[in-house]
């Protein structure tokens, strides 16, 4: 078990108008992940997914329980042991300044480096090679505001390869990407989770995409208990009506070998 | 091959104009002569010039050319940092209020003790004085957010930009208020081996400190949690930067009065030329700093008979120059 969060709970900050209330606002959440598995983290805007991501790697604190990288708790760990396991992948935005896309990923060997160290030929080398490992090396030397926003996302996923991470922390890593890119980004997340045996936590907006990594899923919804467990025990229409508040249709169908496991929302039917 | 040549450009180009100006000025000394004079406080060479020569060249050009460099390098690679650290192309070394404080200070020392080294001191002093003030009302020891920190720094300017004010209007308007007005515009008419000696080393360490976070300023220009998540320290690194930064303006200011512009616009020229990787921004930032500066104040004691101020003219030569290569660039920041 390489990921484990045990109780965690993070209070939601709600201003009401005499005066600013927090509460708890999730009941606790229990998960372990194992190297070579990824979960899914699936929930309507505003159910506090990013806010729970944070947690998990401590960029924000629990209010009650912990998150533990192999077995131990992130707060006996210093910065850089955290880091050096965890690699985040933010959302891809454009940048200020325009980096190349190699500069960008070499970035990823400073947790690597001495405080004032200035990356070696060996650091270029690792990020050119975790450049090819996402099919990015063509575009090594482009500015990062040049590239699509897709391969700037893969870019960001070199990033974090670069210092060999166990763990990769995606926040909705294939949003505003056409289905073309989506399948790009989706594919290299789910062969280098199994190549490389990361544990890998991804948070999507696509309830489809859980059943494309087929391993475990985390829902989230506002004021209702945050559930985990297989694809196929908690994608149900049930639970799909509950947190997302649509009527879907779990359809199973067996095309040539290959069998496809979707949810369509009810109003996409029309009577013949 | 391309790059191996701006590389020995910037590394030559500072000296070759620096050597250069040595003889220019109101009393010319021959190229060669003047090479001879540098080089006989080295080697024994038979005196063939002129005591005269010999004051004008090692007393006061060469420590007046030394600090021009020294501060435009400076205050260039001072933009430079902030530029990234604020991951904001618009800001300049004086973003926390350093020169307004810095300003003050010396404009009390002017109308207290005249031009002098405890007006310098007064002046070092007011500057850092000045970034402890935008700290408290930025209100943020830890994590120090970047919104709030510019928010300060806006007050803190305000706030000490009106005291020079009071300290002009109190001054008396014969004697004192010209020449508070006048040094607050920048020059380095003053500037001697005293001042070298006051300057010179803070300067040096700011631009030690500076040039040391270079690579990782890259990615202190990201957002505070995706920095964090690669392995670096942020708060420090905001307090290197800061302190780096403050360091060079406030001995800048204390030496040569507020100098505007070269912090704005040298970064963008280094990024026109050497791309948007602070590792190389930031050294290309000081030579450009250095030469750009060098000449200012090289024309501004000699073009007129009286001494043109150095803010004048950094804006004058600058800003034109700046606005052709937005125009032709677009923006080097892409």
């Amino acid at each position: 078990m390489i990921l484990q969060v045990k109780d965690g709970n993070y209070f939601y900050n709600k201003k009401s108008q005499s005066e600013q209330q927090s509460y708890l606002y999730h009941n606790d959440i229990n998960f372990d992940l194992n190297q070579g598995e990824i979960m899914a983290i699936l929930g309507p805007n505003g159910a506090g997914k990013t806010t729970m991501l944070k947690c998990v790697m401590g960029l924000l604190k629990w209010e009650k329980g912990e998150t533990l990288l192999q077995g131990k708790s992130l707060a006996s760990l210093s910065q850089k042991e955290i880091w050096k396991t965890i690699g985040y992948v933010p959302q891809a935005s454009k940048m200020t300044f325009g980096y190349s896309i190699l500069d960008l990923v070499t970035m990823g060997r400073a947790k690597m480096l001495n405080a004032f160290a200035q990356p070696s030929k060996e650091d270029k080398q690792a990020a050119f090679e975790a450049l090819e490992s996402v099919g990015l090396g063509h575009l090594a030397h482009q500015s990062c505001n040049a590239v699509s926003g897709g391969e700037l996302q893969l870019a960001l996923i070199a990033r974090t390869l670069v210092s060999e991470p166990k763990i990769l922390i995606l926040d909705e890593p294939e949003s505003h990407l056409d289905i073309y890119k989506q399948k790009v980004i989706l594919q290299t997340i789910k062969r280098l989770t199994k190549e490389r045996g990361l544990a890998c936590l991804i948070n999507t907006h696509y309830a489809n995409h859980a059943f494309y990594f087929g391993e475990k899923v985390l829902m989230v919804a506002k004021e209702k208990p945050v559930i985990t467990g297989n694809v196929s025990e908690i994608m149900t229409e049930e639970n799909m009506l509950k947190y997302f508040n649509i009527e879907v249709k779990k359809l199973i169908q067996k095309v040539d070998s290959q069998t496809f496991e979707t949810i369509v929302p009810t109003y996409f039917g029309n009577e013949r | 091959m391309k790059s191996k040549m701006i590389k020995l450009l910037l590394w030559t180009l500072p000296f070759l104009f620096g050597l250069l100006s040595i003889g220019i000025g109101r009393f010319e000394v021959e190229f060669i002569v003047q090479v001879k004079i540098l080089l006989s406080q080295l080697f024994p060479i038979e005196q063939t010039w002129t005591q005269m020569e010999e004051t004008i060249v090692m007393n006061v050009r060469l420590p007046r050319i030394l600090l021009a460099m020294l501060i435009g390098g400076g205050l260039a690679i001072a933009g430079a940092a902030f530029q990234g650290m604020f991951a904001n192309p618009l800001v300049s070394p004086d973003i926390l209020g350093v020169s307004a404080g810095a300003g003050f200070g010396a404009s009390i020392g002017i109308l207290l003790f005249g031009n002098g080294v405890s007006m310098q001191i007064l002046a070092l002093i007011m500057g850092m004085l000045a970034i402890g003030f935008a700290f408290v009302i930025s209100g943020s020891k830890r994590e120090m957010p970047i919104f709030m920190l510019v928010l300060a720094g806006v007050v803190t300017s305000a706030l000490f930009q009106a005291l020079i004010s009071l300290v002009k209007f109190l001054a008396d308007p014969e004697e004192k208020l010209p020449s508070i007005t006048y040094w607050l515009m920048g020059s380095l008419g003053t500037a001697g081996y005293k001042e070298l000696l006051i300057g010179g080393p803070l300067i040096i360490i700011g631009m030690i400190i500076l040039y040391a976070c270079r690579w990782r300023l890259n990615i202190l220009s990201l957002s505070d949690e995706e920095a964090k998540s690669l392995g670096i320290n942020v708060v420090r690194m905001k307090w290197l930067v800061i302190i780096g930064a403050t360091l060079i303006t406030s001995a800048s200011v204390a030496i040569a009065g507020i100098i505007g512009w070269v912090g704005l616009i040298i970064p963008h020229i280094a990024r026109m030329i050497v791309g948007s990787n602070n590792q190389y921004v930031l050294p290309a930032s000081i030579s450009i700093g250095a030469v750009y500066l060098l000449i200012i104040d090289t024309l501004a004691r000699s073009l007129t008979a009286a001494e043109i101020p150095l803010s004048i003219l950094t804006a004058i030569v600058g800003a034109p120059f700046f606005a052709y290569l937005l125009r032709k660039t677009g923006g080097g920041w892409n």
